[in-house]
């Protein structure tokens, strides 16, 4: 085995980080075995360096610190002035957007056509049958569906970054 | 300025109003912030502005403290990011592991064993490790061995999983270890007199 392995095994040892039965085998090497007892003490003596006390800040630093705080206010907790009432009717509306759009794109399609034989391959939906144009020339409409996008992909983006912050603080 | 009273009983009397309360957290925390600081920030004057702040704004954020973890868990995040947008706004570079040829860099960078300049203690010659160090594993090794934070813990606070902690803990380790051979072999020998 070689010496990085041992001392892996070793560390996990004195820092109880390993299994019974690991810990098992490794006191059973350390009895016998000469390499495995300098490579526990060459450890032990980095795990008593490593342990040393914090060091401090001036004598200064709680004084300023109170000083400091006495002109500082707690400020209310972020959950308390998120309305989630307003989140909810942010969702609700993006929502009937995306209902309204898919059941007027299904109203436009052809279901009845059987015209062509059963086997060959056949779309749901002819696109050619939408009249789009009557759709997206007016400008109104066009705005809309823009405003939608940018909203879709800003919620999207505090989406990812809340995610991201309650990965990295765990939830305290 | 002990009260007998824990973390999370101080933090409910600060939170009711009682703000000498947090005098009793700042004592007893103080060392360990600043410790972690350093890690960052090697400046001591810099180190200390910036732990100041730390404090500060763990007092401003106490209300979103829902005791789910531990305080000091939730105080060393806060230590890290502001250390973060301490040296954002300074622009000095956070040394990365992943950062081709920086322990290199790192090796021709540092003073070891200055002549003229003895260690005389275990945490004059841990510091002067550290110094070796790049920032990742310094804070790692300061947070498991110094602020005694758990690998899950650790894990929270740099938004990485327990084992990848446990792995750059390790690391991290070997590491200092290498640092330690290569710069300050007499003062290995001598560790147990010290």
């Amino acid at each position: 085995m070689m010496k990085e392995d041992i001392e892996l095994r070793i560390w996990n040892f004195v820092e109880g980080t390993c299994s019974h039965d690991e810990k098992a085998a490794v006191q059973q090497h350390l009895d016998t075995d000469p390499e495995w007892q300098r490579i526990f003490l060459e450890v032990k003596e980095m795990q008593q360096l490593l342990a040393q006390e914090p060091e401090l800040p001036s004598l200064r630093f709680t004084k300023n610190v109170m000083e400091e705080i006495t002109r500082q206010q707690i400020a209310p907790a972020a959950q308390s002035y998120i309305n989630k009432r307003i989140i909810w009717a942010i969702g609700i509306f993006l929502g009937t957007i995306i209902a309204a759009t898919l059941a007027y794109g299904f109203g436009q399609m052809n279901w009845k056509d059987n015209s062509a034989p059963v086997k060959e391959f056949k779309p749901l939906a002819k696109l050619d049958n939408i009249d789009f144009s009557s759709i997206f020339s007016n400008n109104l409409v066009n705005g809309f569906l823009l405003l939608n996008i940018i909203l879709g992909l800003f919620f999207l983006d505090r989406f990812l970054a809340n995610k991201r912050r309650k990965h990295q603080s765990g939830g305290f | 300025m002990s009260t007998g009273l824990n973390d999370n009983e101080l933090i409910a009397r600060v939170k009711a109003g009682d703000q000498q309360a947090y005098a009793v957290i700042v004592q007893h925390y103080q060392g360990y912030v600043f410790t972690l600081v350093l890690r960052y920030v090697p400046n001591r004057e810099d180190a200390e502005e910036v732990a100041q702040d730390v404090f500060i704004k763990a007092y401003r954020s106490l209300a979103d403290f829902r005791g789910e973890a531990r305080f000091s868990t939730w105080l060393y995040t806060i230590a890290r990011t502001t250390c973060l947008s301490f040296l954002r706004r300074k622009q000095q570079p956070v040394h990365s592991l992943d950062q081709p040829g920086i322990q290199e860099a790192a090796s021709q960078l540092s003073t070891p064993g200055i002549p003229g300049i003895e260690i005389k203690t275990k945490n004059e010659l841990l510091r002067r490790a550290y110094g070796l160090l790049n920032t990742d594993d310094s804070t790692i090794l300061t947070l498991y061995y110094q602020a005694e934070q758990s690998l899950d813990e650790i894990g929270r606070i740099l938004g990485i999983e327990p084992n990848a902690a446990k792995v750059r803990l390790h690391r991290a380790r070997t590491r200092l270890k290498e640092k330690m051979v290569q710069h300050f072999p007499r003062e290995i020998k001598d560790l147990s007199s010290f």
